[in-house]
């Protein structure tokens, strides 16, 4: 075949050709060629699966009794290209590619001349294709991306490379399920730095505390993230939900919410499940590097509180500073306790650091930094593409919260009113550190098959000062609390993910092999209690008032996945199954200091607790509790099922069934080395549930189509709220501790959804759901000292609707065609179902799930003129007031405020190799006040933020 | 001695409507409780018993063999002085319908901080030692290595009512603070059908020392907590010394507490909350100097979320001693707050450097300054409190919306004098204090007559928890004050 594109080939595979390319024609327009990798098939095509796409044709890879089958391919990258229409020159025949980029037209015996045109690509002839009688001739046809590609998407070359919004709705569109995505371009577009701040521009969803996702108002176990369609452990044991801030928005190639549950997926989400996708080969040698700078009106105006750190602190790593001493033996520290004498015990007490003191510094801007470089090179001949992205940030965030509780007062017996019992100020300095390191290698050894290495290792630390300070109603004095903190996470994760298409029988086979390392090491938490009184700061000692504590996390979790779909007469029959295990151990000891009462109480803290008080005036005791340490295994076996079948054209049901057995056990014990340790109450269940889906998609036109879907889900307890190790919440002066007795929620899910395609890259859609749930898992205040634990209320229903748009005003109006808004709306009716106990210690019976937001909404306005150097885009977000502690014995429950936040972006391109971007955050000034009763107990300081990133790109 | 030979005699007498108990009858013969008994292999056994000593003459052997005590009791189980008792680490509970009985002499150490004895709702502890052979919760560790805090302590729980915050809303449960979250062994409280006679059975003559486990703030175990317990639980000769957090903490319920001695607590000597009702006569609190957030000698509350929560606490309290920390120090006497009610009566508050009462806040306040005030403490004397020593009200922290402590508590209704030296023998002597007032001590005379009804209360025509005069007197022989 001669070179010159176009260029097409029967049967026989061109070789890819390197074609150098400018940074503006990787910058392509919507229909830019797709680069699907095995693991974003694996997560997308459970939505849409071998659900046959918006051509109504068979599944990939086709076949056909007698015509043509093929693949419609990008010359330059080799990369599939979905969605493209072929047609038979002088004939009626057509179809479209799928998603792979096969496609299949059955045509009579003959000769013909077959063209594939995709926009923004050179139309591609392939000539003298001879059709016999009972033979599927294959083809592959060649397309190459015109030169005069415009340039109105501002991408950052090599981002461009994996789905673009208007693939995302083209997936959207194939889906059996009901999903929403944000492609590379978009998640590029907008100011966001990291996975959490893209997901907030997804359909229903929204953030708490800036890092775990939120679906139509459920949240923490609710939803589950896939990266590259392997479960993602949290790394955080005291909070369900993964932190989305661990993935920097570099490297994501997309990013996909699906709100229904398929049998492939994993059955332990009811709101969604986030399926992100790493980017994969990128079209062409890339490096980009780009530094940021930013900085907030609270954190970066006044001074903060710091104190003295490790030497490696800026790089997230804890260098010993703050480490257990090594002198701390395996057994409970105490003189006369252990063989410990009253020498040692003082010893060991002199051995730890003696490090107390605050004070206040000049904050340094927010910095980012980011580097990526990717290419895909030929190896045997062979497309071998790899990323490898190393991104560091390091930010200080300042926070002035008022902290306050309430009681009930005078006023109708019936319906007190309520007061504020207490009101304490806090000012606190974080200064996070997160690195990553994440590589990706994809390589395609032959035509049909492919396989992907992923590693991500990333380490986050979070170092907090903070000082509590004002009339503390409970201690009756004015108190001085202060709290020094250093929490480490690192978590390496890595995967390897196979694609085998076409195989005998025309099967494809899918696997997944993973595992991963996290840890989450919180060394030498120190809490600090002072009264203030006429003569000055009095220390105070006692459990509740001085604490260090040492906790130390570590998590392994090794899996193995596969699906096979298996064509069956134009429907697809798809088996596989998950194995995943994973093991935790955890151990915290915990340290108080104890006054023999002859040191002088106002001494500055170094001095109190300084080496020559030790043993004379004062004694370190150990305090670690029996349920301090814990074990936790769990044991996930998963195969499914699940049938694709297109009943007509333009109906396709899709249904199966997912069998989890789920075992989970935690095993309590006491760090310490123990003669007498015994048995703690554990958790060791089994829970096997069966989860049905069914889920029917009709086209009632080309452009329009509605879809119905059912599915059982379930929601687990975590680890932490299993475990009965008792926490102890700072900021809101209570403790949380865990209840072995918590079991698994079931969780029916219905999901009704119109949907229509005005554009390639429009959509208007509405949809209605119900989710019924047994036994949801709550917080719950636990006493009457407003301790916090965790139960199974006997149930709970939510019916909702949604609206979501995205349309170009040029629809309006011409002069507003770069202009596009994205708009969604969700609505959610929430109302939980107690059981007689359970009223008896409640003070609302009526009242939403908690944590279930009433309304959620996000509108994205973009200005992107074509052919500009400038653009710009406002988004908005609001959700509405959701509970956040359930209330008990009389107390109004808590809810967060309804919260608008309103960002802004503007863009500049100087040059090719140059962009700039100018991001505005929470311009209208807001900041989450939690509200009991209708009175403030937690109000925190509002921030704008302003940050300016630059980015080169080679 | 007069007043010991009635106090006796009451004391029987008001024990006697016990017997007649139909759940509370003496425990079942040794024979008929679980043979399994382990005193062929008292190594970690579950439960140790073993028969009686023989009665009265509780002949007790010098160095018994020691019984490990771990996990639950919930057969009648007895345990005497013919073993001690080690109660290993996490809490040891007493569950329904389990009745533990401890003979006189016995002595129970606890090996950890977090080894307790709890007796559940429904279950019951008959302890009942005498002055002579008194019955001793203490550390494991040797003499002179014991400090604050080396073990949990004695939890009893029970069925009676507690306040709510809301009123109407009959939770009337709550989780007792220093058990697990999720161990509904820890719920005390009658719920919507309290019953304010509820046994939890009987402590005499009984000593708890070196106990007390703060787990965090609001979540601690005190020497003795006493939670939802009823007016036939019997607490009579009951000595608490140094705890590491409160000495005797109530929490609601109806339980009285009589010829109670709490020493050295590092937090409170009294402590109570969420509607305690009882009854208190002759109780001793004696406080050294701690650097807990707000140690003080009584820290009464109502229910810190409402105030006015109902049934109200609303203790009635004859012939307390009130005796803070030697020297200068910060500490308050007594903290009347939350809404709690209480009539104090015929005491002796002494020695406190903030100051001897503060009534902290509206809510409280509010209860003294009604027409007929339900909080008040009358016929008292004040000696040597606040900065100065004459300033008995100088403390006045929080809001109580300037109420005026000194104008309400020197009112000529309350009876109340000042500045008059008690003349206490030996209060803060080191091992061996005596509380007792000199004979000519104007706490020999000024006190109000106790009511008669219930049969509760004593005659006793003196102020402060001891009798005047020399000699001894209901805290001989059974207390000890050992300060490691």
């Amino acid at each position: 075949m001669s070179p010159p594109p176009p260029r097409a080939s029967l049967g026989h595979p061109s070789p890819l050709r390197h074609t150098p390319v400018t940074p503006r024609r990787v910058a392509r327009g919507v229909a830019l060629a797709l680069s699907l990798a095995p693991w974003a098939v694996t997560a997308q095509e459970l939505q849409p699966s071998g659900a046959p796409p918006a051509s109504p044709t068979e599944p990939a890879p086709r076949t056909v009794p007698t015509g043509v089958v093929g693949r419609v391919l990008d010359a330059r990258t080799g990369e599939p290209l979905l969605d493209t229409p072929v047609a038979v020159v002088g004939g009626a025949w057509r179809a479209r590619t799928d998603l792979d980029g096969y496609f299949a037209l059955e045509l009579p015996p003959g000769t013909y001349t077959l063209r594939a045109y995709i926009a923004l690509h050179r139309p591609v002839r392939l000539e003298r294709v001879v059709v016999r009688r009972g033979h599927a001739t294959q083809v592959t046809l060649r397309v190459e991306a015109t030169a005069a590609a415009p340039e109105q998407e501002l991408v950052v070359v090599g981002r461009a490379d994996t789905a673009t919004a208007a693939t995302q709705l083209q997936l959207r569109r194939q889906s059996a399920s009901v999903s929403d995505g944000l492609s590379a371009e978009e998640i590029a577009r907008s100011p966001d730095a990291t996975a959490s701040d893209a997901i907030r521009r997804v359909v229903g969803a929204s953030l708490v505390d800036n890092q775990y996702m939120n679906v139509r108002g459920l949240g923490g176990r609710y939803v589950n993230v896939l990266l590259n369609g392997v479960p993602l452990p949290p790394t955080d044991p005291d909070v369900p939900g993964v932190q989305l801030d661990l993935f920097p928005a570099a490297l994501l190639g997309s990013l996909t919410l699906v709100k229904t549950f398929t049998p492939d997926l994993p059955g332990d989400f009811t709101g969604g499940t986030l399926l992100l996708a790493t980017r994969d080969f990128p079209s062409r040698f890339t490096l980009t590097a780009n530094v940021s700078l930013a900085g907030d009106t609270l954190s970066h105006t006044g001074t903060g509180l710091r104190y003295r750190g490790g030497s490696l602190d800026w790089l997230g790593v804890d260098d010993g500073t703050r480490a257990l001493p090594a002198a701390v033996p395996g057994v409970r520290v105490e003189a006369g306790q252990n063989g410990l004498s009253q020498g040692e015990a003082a010893r060991i007490g002199r051995s730890f650091p003696n490090l107390w003191s605050v004070r206040r510094e000049a904050p340094f801007p927010n910095l980012g930094l980011g580097v990526t470089v990717g290419n895909t090179v030929r190896v045997r001949g062979r497309p071998l593409g790899y990323l490898l992205s190393l991104t560091y940030g390091n930010t200080l965030r300042r926070a002035l919260d008022t902290v306050g509780a309430v009681r009930l007062e005078g006023g109708d017996p019936a319906r007190p009113t309520i007061g504020l019992r207490e009101q304490l100020s806090q000012e606190s300095l974080t200064n996070n550190v997160l690195w990553s390191l994440l590589g990706t290698a994809s390589y395609r050894p032959a035509d049909n098959h492919e396989v992907l290495l992923v590693a991500l290792w990333s380490q986050a630390a979070s170092d907090y000062a903070g000082v509590r300070t004002g009339y503390s109603e409970t201690v009756g004095s004015d108190v001085f609390v202060r709290r020094l903190r250093w929490v480490q996470r690192s978590l390496l994760f890595t995967q390897l993910v196979g694609d085998h298409r076409a195989l005998a029988g025309g099967l494809r086979l899918r696997w997944q092999l993973f595992g991963s390392l996290a840890e989450r090491y919180e060394p030498d938490t120190r809490d600090l209690t002072y009264l203030q009184d006429s003569a000055g700061l009095r220390v105070t000692t006692g459990t509740s008032n001085v604490g260090r504590l040492f906790s130390d996390l570590r998590q392994v979790e090794g899996g193995v996945g596969t699906d096979l779909a298996i064509p069956l007469r134009g429907s697809t029959l798809r088996l596989g199954g998950l194995l995943r295990a994973t093991e935790r151990a955890f151990e915290a000891r915990r340290f108080s200091y104890r006054d023999s009462g002859a040191a002088d109480p106002y001494a500055p803290p170094e001095e109190y607790f300084g080496p020559d008080r030790l043993g004379t005036t004062l004694d370190l005791v150990e305090f670690t509790l029996p349920a301090d340490g814990y074990r936790a295994s769990q044991r996930l076996y998963a195969p499914f099922a699940r049938l694709d079948l297109p009943l007509r054209a333009n109906l396709r049901v899709t249904g199966g069934a997912r069998l989890e057995s789920f075992r989970q056990s935690v095993a309590s014990h006491t760090p310490l080395a123990d003669p007498n340790q015994r048995a703690l109450p554990g958790t060791d269940r089994t829970d096997t549930n069966v989860l049905p889906a069914a889920s029917l998609a009709w086209d009632l036109r080309a452009d329009m189509s509605l879809r119905l879907g059912y599915g059982g889900t379930v929601a687990r307890p975590m680890v932490r709220e299993l475990a009965p190790f008792l926490f102890q919440d700072f900021l809101r002066n209570r403790t949380v501790q865990g209840n072995p007795e918590l079991h698994t929620t079931v969780v029916n899910n219905l999901d009704l959804r119109w949907e229509l395609f005005p554009g390639a890259t429009e959509v208007l859609a509405a949809s209605v759901f119900y989710k019924h749930f047994r036994d949801p898992i709550e917080p719950v205040v636990l006493d009457r000292n407003g301790n916090i634990t965790f139960d199974n209320v006997l149930g709970a229903q939510n019916f909702g609707a949604e609206l979501e748009a995205r349309v170009s005003l040029g629809r309006l109006a011409r002069a507003l065609r770069s202009v596009t808004v994205s708009a969604n709306l969700t609505v959610v009716h929430s109302q939980v179902t107690l059981s007689e106990a359970q009223q008896r210690t409640a003070t609302n019976a009526e009242r939403p799930l908690a944590g279930q937001s009433p309304y959620l909404t996000n509108v994205t306005l973009g200005y992107e003129p074509r052919g500009g150097r400038l653009s710009a885009f406002i988004y908005y977000n609001v959700f509405g007031p959701r509970l956040e502690d359930v209330g008990r014995f009389g107390l109004p429950d808590v809810y967060q405020d309804a919260l608008h936040q309103l960002d802004a972006a503007l863009v500049w391109v100087p040059s090719q190799r140059l962009s700039l971007r100018f991001t505005a955050r929470n311009l209208l000034f807001q900041a989450p006040t939690l509200r009991q009763g209708g009175i403030p107990v937690q109000q925190t300081q509002a921030a704008m933020g302003v940050a300016v990133r630059a980015s080169w790109t080679y | 001695m007069d007043a010991q030979a009635r106090v006796d005699s009451a004391a029987l007498d008001t024990a006697a409507p016990d017997s007649s108990q139909p759940d509370s009858g003496a425990p079942d013969s040794a024979l008929g409780d679980s043979a399994a008994a382990d005193s062929a292999a008292p190594q970690d056994a579950p439960e140790g018993e073993r028969p009686p000593a023989e009665d009265g003459a509780t002949r007790c052997p010098a160095s018994p063999p020691e019984v490990r005590v771990s996990g639950e009791i919930s057969t009648n189980t007895q345990w005497d002085c013919a073993h001690t008792y080690l109660l290993t680490a996490g809490p040891v509970f007493v569950r329904a319908p389990a009745v533990l009985t401890i003979g006189a002499g016995t002595v129970i150490r606890g090996d950890a901080p977090t080894a307790s004895l709890i007796v559940t709702r429904g279950a019951r502890v008959e302890a009942a030692g005498t002055a002579e052979a008194p019955i001793v919760f203490t550390s494991a560790r040797p003499v002179g290595m014991r400090s604050r805090g080396n073990w949990g302590g004695v939890v009893l729980l029970g069925g009676a009512s507690i306040n709510s915050a809301r009123p109407g809303m009959a939770s009337g449960i709550n989780q007792i603070e220093g058990i697990d979250a999720a161990d509904n062994r820890g719920q005390y409280g009658g719920g919507a059908t309290p019953d304010d006679d509820w046994n939890c059975g009987t402590l005499r003559y009984v000593r708890i020392e070196f106990a007390g486990y703060p787990i965090s703030a609001n979540n601690e175990l005190n020497s003795l907590t006493v939670g939802g317990c009823g007016r036939r639980t019997v607490l009579d000769y009951v000595q608490v010394h140094r705890g590491e957090d409160d000495g005797f903490e109530f929490f609601g319920g109806t339980a009285d507490l009589r010829h109670a001695i709490a020493t050295h607590s590092d937090d409170d000597g009294l402590d109570w909350d969420f509607g305690w009702r009882g009854r208190a006569q002759f109780v001793v609190v004696t406080q050294s100097a701690s650097t807990e957030s707000d140690p003080s000698g009584v820290e009464a509350d109502n229910d810190r979320d409402n105030n006015n929560a109902m049934p109200r606490s609303e203790p009635v309290i004859y012939n307390l001693t009130l005796l803070g920390p030697e020297g200068m120090n910060t500490m308050p006497g007594m903290v009347l707050r939350r809404g709690t009610a209480a009539r104090i009566y015929n005491s002796v508050i002494m020695n406190w450097g903030a100051g001897a009462i503060d009534v902290r806040d509206p809510a409280t306040a509010a209860l003294a300054t009604a027409g007929s005030p339900t909080l008040f403490v009358n016929n008292s004397l004040f000696f040597r409190n606040g900065p100065t020593g004459t300033n008995h009200f100088a403390l006045d922290m929080g809001s109580d919306m300037g109420f005026d402590e000194d104008g309400f508590f020197r009112a000529p209704a309350r009876m109340n004098r000042f500045d008059l030296d008690p003349a206490l023998a030996a209060p803060t002597h080191a091992t061996a204090p005596d509380f007792a007032p000199s004979a000519a001590s104007p706490a020999s005379s000024g006190a109000a007559t106790p009511p008669s009804d219930g049969a509760f209360f004593l005659p006793a025509p003196f102020l402060g928890a001891i009798p005047p005069g020399p000699g001894p007197n209901w805290t001989t022989g059974w207390t000890a004050f050992p300060a490691n």
